[in-house]
């Protein structure tokens, strides 16, 4: 500093002779140019920037473990010792962040130079320097510096004098870039089993980053590497994985077997997106061996994969091209794999593990594959009612469930009938619904419900489990005609399933014009009436379902008092239990369906069983006050009856119920019943 | 006279260099003794003399020889090290500029090499350093505002040398005729006319003034010229191939005819006469070259850049020699010939295919990345009768398919007029055709468009009856029973009657899809005897179809057959469907279901009761 304010004085003093550099700032008339010179500041007693390099070195030679021999041409530094201290100092500085940035961001590479790296040279050389930059002229990165492995010495050449000898991270991205050729030309195409165990690690460390198989690999032997399954590294890890097993290396067998599970991924993307390649590999191509002993690994490993590694699998076994190509079901995608059998072994573990809901928002195996449901379902305006067949379906994830598992079955029969036998040899309800409405869901086209409809009739010899599959039929959406159709055969041909029969096809009739009723019954039926056991499994199906659908389904029933029986047995264990399960809540719906039942037996004029209806009624109405049965009284007097008698039996249309007070009308208005066109399954034929 | 500061090389070289770098001490930086200096001491050494020793050494190693450096004295520093400090970094920069261009332009740095003096000028008015070369390149003129470091700016002696060199070449080739030069003046001719501006800088500075006009037929001649070069060399030789590669990409931008490239539309008529008229010469005499990269992009250029720009007017030939059409058949040959595969490979003649040909499955819609191919060729009238008769002399039933699929993405119109020169030479490929375009639910566009064609066909052609009744019985399955039955009725009504046995036979003959819609259309069928027994006898290929597909379609078809029977108390209809039923639940045991109801119901006394 004092030698630069010397020359400064020297230098302005010609130009103009200011005052001394003590006096105060001078009042000067317009027009004079005043130059005021003033001392540095005094100098402290010792040498900073000495100090600065020994601490700097001291902390490199922590990270590297030693210390390196630096060299730097001389023609780079400043004129003056206190220059080039300041940029030695900032050269030592730099190499440290370097190197403390790789051991971060590069622990193999940092490792690498901890070896190779003992000396460092900067040298001044212009042209040397703009050739090793010359990449940057064509848009790739130069680097001054390089790395020279026999002598361990990195050579830094500047094209001109800098304060910052060394710039932007040359000295990492050269180690880096060093280590990588190395590896490369270490590992690239030596198998394993021909290294020292001690390098295994570093095999499958290289191998872990999914680099692209060398080109001239890829020119030789097209099936060397599709897309990114190589099949070098695939055989590779397979092998590392056997020895490091076999000789106890348990880190490093899971590291192997951590990636060969990521490889269903690899895989999955050649069928899926090397199509042709993959199909046209011959037998003996390096892919089809790879693939093949890939397969094996995966059979072998199968029963001992955890269920993260099998959620992991379930992903890409399942996955179906969803682009408008072929479906990834084809007899070459994953030769050996019984997909099946693997999905019925997490079935397995699912049911022995009675049922677990997914710990990870739907995200587990069982979601992935299976696709089980809630133990409840939700009714659609937010409460919770037992899982029933009322074609609403709460997923027991978090509502998210994926159906390639179904819709890879929906494709062949032969796999339609494995899995409706495992339906049925496993007699568990909450995995035959999740079949029924798994398969259900992955064929949601016409066509699709036209499948469906042959997937159920595996059931029809179980009735239990065609009872609980059938509860996933979503009517509303199945063609009319074709479900008509099923329940007329299964009600001629399964009298086991008669009941619930009786319930779809009572969805359907609720919708009929009355004109309608008596043919369409008559049609159903085939002279055949569902007698009282029919009708007490009826009221058992649906519930609350059932019983409000009694008027419409009252023509099947075989006319003989006992239908009157059953129904007011339904009505008060309805009311006994309540829509909550509490008792509450069923009220309204069942006393004005006993009002409509009222009016029907006194349309046939059935005398005995209207005064039966009565005198249930009568009994309720002191047990149960507020819950309507003054509408069945009312429905059932005498002189009611008798004008209902001399209309000659029309059917009344159920009316919907009356809505029960809002505790809070203003802030929750109740909503106008719903029309007939607007319930479930409205619109249907009416032939 | 201006006084001139002389740093001449090799005097300073003399003045001895810095050492080498020279071997650490062993002890690594502790042991460097500059803490042991006084601080404000100037180094025992000359670091900037070293370094300026150091680059006019290796500034005399890249030329040869040694470079002098004049400078203005208007232009020096007052201060002796920033002097120093300048010439160091201007020879600095030049060394750095004379190694790239040692690596990455031969010609221009032998240019460089002439250069003996470098001469820096004081220009009071200029904005930027601006350089020339004189005295036969040996001497580089530079003329600089003051205050500028390096004197000698960085790029500024690479700009002036390549200008020399360009102009250069320029005087030795600006002139040539391509087709009359040696292989080797032709490498360097294709060089300086595709890897340099100075053809037609050159030119634009003579014509003086710069108006589209001149620049756009500058363009095109400059283009001209290189299709004249490929006219005149062999295409697989190692420069043909540069000049194919070349001419392929330009082709790219043949967007309009007769004039090539968008951005020359205002070059004159002539000259973009010329351009087509090689072109046409180099793509004929060229295309038995062509690879599948190179076919790509034929493609490319003169399909689906053409058709961005101006649509259907690709029929319109852009080269009247080349045959854009057969071009593309070619590639659906290719196609066909290597398996027809639905799952084109991800190379340059799976690509070809992918945008020509867009191979799909059955039921499937093609793919909207396909490209507009066979859309041009069924719009265009030429092309659609060259198309239909290249269907029909090779009875390429898979072609027709291809057009039809593809080329009706977007406008189904088209396919009817193919479909129509067709079918009325070879009606079986047209009864294919229709077969499958009925039966692929994915191609309802088509179908519905066929439909359009029923009431000429109806009375023009009787053969196409059965056609016409499948038609119309999809759109009546569409309406429903009732609005379907009455539309049925009043078609018989409208066309003389209900159809007769040969048409329904005909009209069985489509298949599965047509006896799944017989229901539909069984109000405009005559009640015969011989309609109930064809009726049941086609019945099986859709039980069939079910079980092949694992479906259950045919329940809905039965129980509509039923209903019909029912309505026409026809006995006789029962007795033939239930015989034809059992007949196949006997030999099909494991699928009684499917058939079930309608063998229980077919007898009038299982009819519904009327309502």
């Amino acid at each position: 500093m004092r030698v630069l304010s010397v020359v400064l004085a020297l230098a302005l003093g010609t130009v103009a002779c200011g005052p001394s550099p003590d006096a105060a700032p001078p009042v000067a008339p317009s027009g004079t140019l005043v130059v005021v010179l003033r001392e540095g500041a005094a100098r402290v007693p010792f040498q900073p920037k000495v100090a600065r390099i020994l601490r700097a070195n001291e902390q490199l030679t922590a990270i590297l473990g030693h210390s390196i021999q630096i060299e730097i041409d001389g023609s780079l530094l400043p004129q003056d010792h206190e220059g080039a201290q300041d940029v030695i100092a900032r050269l030592v500085e730099d190499v440290a962040r370097q190197m403390d940035a790789l051991r971060k961001e590069e622990p193999a590479a940092f490792a690498f130079a901890k070896e190779r790296f003992e000396r460092l040279v900067v040298r001044y050389a212009p042209t040397e320097a703009a050739e090793r930059q010359r990449a940057a002229w064509i848009g790739a990165r130069g680097n001054p510096a390089k790395l020279d492995v026999k002598t361990r010495t990195i050579d830094v050449v500047q094209g001109e004098a800098r304060w910052m000898p060394i710039s932007e991270y040359a000295l990492a991205r050269e180690l880096h870039r060093a280590h990588e050729a190395e590896s490369t030309a270490r590992y690239e195409r030596t198998p394993p089993e021909s290294l020292p165990a001690s390098e295994r690690a570093a095999w499958v460390s290289f191998h872990e980053h999914e680099r692209q198989a060398p080109k001239a690999v890829r020119d030789a032997d097209p099936y060397a590497s599709i897309g990114t399954f190589d099949a070098f590294r695939v055989r590779g890890m397979i092998t590392v994985h056997a020895l490091a097993t076999r000789e106890g290396d348990a880190k490093l067998a899971q590291r192997a077997r951590a990636y060969l599970v990521k490889t269903i991924d690899t895989l999955g993307r050649v069928y899926l997106n090397e199509r042709a390649a993959s199909v046209d590999a011959p037998p003996g191509s390096s892919f089809r061996q790879a693939e093949a002993a890939y397969l094996a690994w995966l059979r072998a490993e199968l029963p001992r994969m955890s269920h993260a590694e099998k959620t992991e699998l379930t992903t890409w076994i399942f996955a179906v091209d969803n682009q408008g190509r072929a479906p990834r079901d084809a007899p070459w995608i994953y030769p050996g794999i019984d997909r099946m059998a693997f999905v019925l072994g997490a079935v397995d573990e699912w049911i022995r593990g009675g049922h677990p809901a997914s710990a990870r928002g739907g995200d587990s195996l069982y979601e992935k594959s299976f696709c089980p449901l809630a133990a409840e379902a939700d009714d659609g305006e937010g409460r919770t009612v037992p899982l029933r067949r009322n074609g609403t379906a709460r997923l027991s994830g978090a509502g998210r469930c994926e159906t390639w598992f179904y819709r890879w079955v929906s494709t062949e029969p032969e796999r339609e009938a494995q899995l409706a036998d495992a339906v049925l040899a496993r007699k568990d309800a909450r995995f035959t619904a999740a079949v029924a409405h798994g398969m259900r869901s992955a064929t949601s086209s016409k066509e699709g419900a036209a499948r469906y409809v042959r997937f159920m009739r595996r059931f029809e010899g179980h009735a239990e489990s065609w009872r609980i599959a059938s509860g996933w039929v979503d009517y509303a959406e199945m063609p009319a005609d074709l479900l008509r159709e099923e329940l007329r055969r299964i009600w001629r041909t399964s009298p086991p399933l008669r009941s619930t029969a009786l319930l779809f096809f009572g969805r359907q009739a609720s919708h009929l014009y009355p004109e309608q009723v008596k043919a369409t019954w008559a049609d159903f039926l085939q002279g055949t009436r569902a007698d009282d056991s029919v009708v007490t499994a009826y009221f058992d199906e649906g519930e609350l379902e059932a019983f409000d659908l009694t008027p419409a389904v009252w023509p099947a029933f075989v006319n003989d008092a006992k239908r009157t029986t059953r129904v007011t047995k339904a009505a008060r264990a309805l009311l006994d239990r309540g829509r909550d399960g509490r008792g509450r809540g069923a009220e309204p719906s069942v006393t004005r369906t006993l009002a409509i039942v009222g009016g029907l037996l006194c349309a046939e004029h059935a005398t005995t069983e209207v005064a039966e209806l009565r005198a249930f009624a009568q009994g309720e109405l002191t047990a149960r006050p507020g819950a309507g049965f003054t509408d069945v009284l009312e429905a059932t007097e005498p002189n009611e009856c008798n004008r209902r008698a001399a209309e000659n039996g029309r059917l009344p249309r159920p009316r919907p119920a009356t809505p029960r007070p809002d505790p809070r009308p203003d802030l929750f208005p109740p909503k106008p019943p719903l029309m007939p066109n607007e319930l479930p399954g409205g619109g249907g034929s009416r032939w | 006279m201006v006084k001139r500061i002389l740093a001449v090389a090799a005097l300073v070289a003399a003045c001895g260099g810095a050492e080498p770098a020279t071997k650490a001490p062993a002890a690594g930086i502790r042991d460097v003794v500059v803490m042991r200096t006084g601080a404000s001491t100037p180094l025992p050494f000359d670091a900037r003399g070293g370094r300026l020793t150091r680059v006019t050494q290796e500034v005399t190693a890249l030329l040869g020889h040694p470079v002098v450096l004049e400078l203005d004295t208007a232009l020096s520093p007052e201060i002796a090290s920033s002097l120093e400090e300048t010439v160091l970094a201007s020879f600095e920069g030049l060394a750095g500029e004379l190694a790239v261009l040692r690596t990455h332009a031969p010609g221009v740095f032998a240019e460089a090499k002439k250069l003996e003096r470098v001469l820096c000028t004081y220009d009071a008015v200029a904005k930027e350093s601006r350089a020339a070369l004189a005295d036969g390149g040996r001497v580089l003129e530079v003329r600089s505002p003051p205050d500028r470091f390096p004197l000698l700016e960085r790029g500024v002696a690479t700009e002036a040398l390549v200008t020399a060199y360009e102009g250069a070449l320029d005087d030795r080739f600006g002139d040539a005729d391509p087709s009359r030069l040696s292989t080797t003046e032709a490498e360097a001719w294709f060089a300086y006319m595709t890897k340099t501006r100075a053809w037609l800088a050159a030119r634009e500075r003579a014509a003086g003034e710069r108006s589209a006009r001149t620049t756009d037929t500058l363009r095109i001649e400059h283009l001209a010229r290189i299709v004249a070069l490929g006219n005149a060399i062999d295409p697989r030789s190692a420069l043909g191939k540069k000049v194919k590669a070349h001419l392929l990409r330009e082709l790219e931008l043949a967007d309009r005819t007769p004039r090539l490239g968008r951005w020359a539309d205002h070059a004159d008529e002539a000259t973009s006469a010329k351009l087509v008229k090689g072109y046409d010469e180099w793509l004929v005499r060229t295309t038995a070259s062509f690879d599948d990269e190179d076919r790509l992009a034929v493609y490319r250029g003169l399909v689906e850049k053409r058709f961005q720009s101006c649509g259907t007017c690709v029929a319109t030939p852009a080269f009247p020699s080349f045959d854009v059409l057969a071009f593309g058949l070619a590639v659906h040959e290719d196609w066909a010939r290597a398996g027809a595969t639905t799952e084109p490979p991800k190379t340059a003649r799976g690509e070809l295919w992918h945008q020509i040909v867009c191979p799909r499955l059955r039921g499937r819609s093609p793919s909207r990345s396909c490209g507009r191919f066979f859309e041009v060729a069924l719009a265009d009238p030429g092309w659609r009768a060259k198309l239909a008769n290249a269907i029909l002399d090779r009875r390429d039933a898979r072609l027709l398919e291809s057009a039809l699929t593809t080329g009706t993405i977007r406008s189904t119109k088209p396919a009817i007029a193919l479909l129509e020169a067709v079918g009325g030479s070879n009606p079986t490929m047209f009864r294919q055709a229709t077969t499958w375009l009925v039966e692929d639910e994915s191609q309802s566009g088509i179908a519905s468009a066929l439909e359009g064609m029923s009431g000429a066909w109806w009375r023009e052609q009787p053969s196409r009856r059965g056609l016409v009744l499948l038609l119309q019985a999809r759109h009546w399955e569409s309406l429903g029973p009732h609005y379907g039955d009455s539309a049925a009725t009043r078609f018989a009504a409208e066309h003389g009657g209900p159809a007769s046995d040969d048409v329904l036979a005909d009209f069985l003959a489509f298949g599965p899809r047509a006896v799944e819609l017989a229901p539909a259309a069984w109000k405009a069928l005559a009640r015969t005897a011989s309609r109930d027994a064809r009726v049941a006898a086609a019945l099986p290929a859709l039980l069939e179809r079910d079980r092949a597909e694992h479906t259950t379609r045919a329940t809905v078809t039965l129980a509509r057959l039923r209903k019909a029977f029912c309505e026409e108390q026809d006995a006789a209809g029962f007795a033939a469907l239930r015989a034809e039923l059992t007949r196949w639940a006997k030999a099909r045991p494991d699928d009684a279901a499917s058939v079930s109801n309608a063998i229980a119901d077919a007898s009038l006394a299982k009819c519904p009761p009327s309502n």
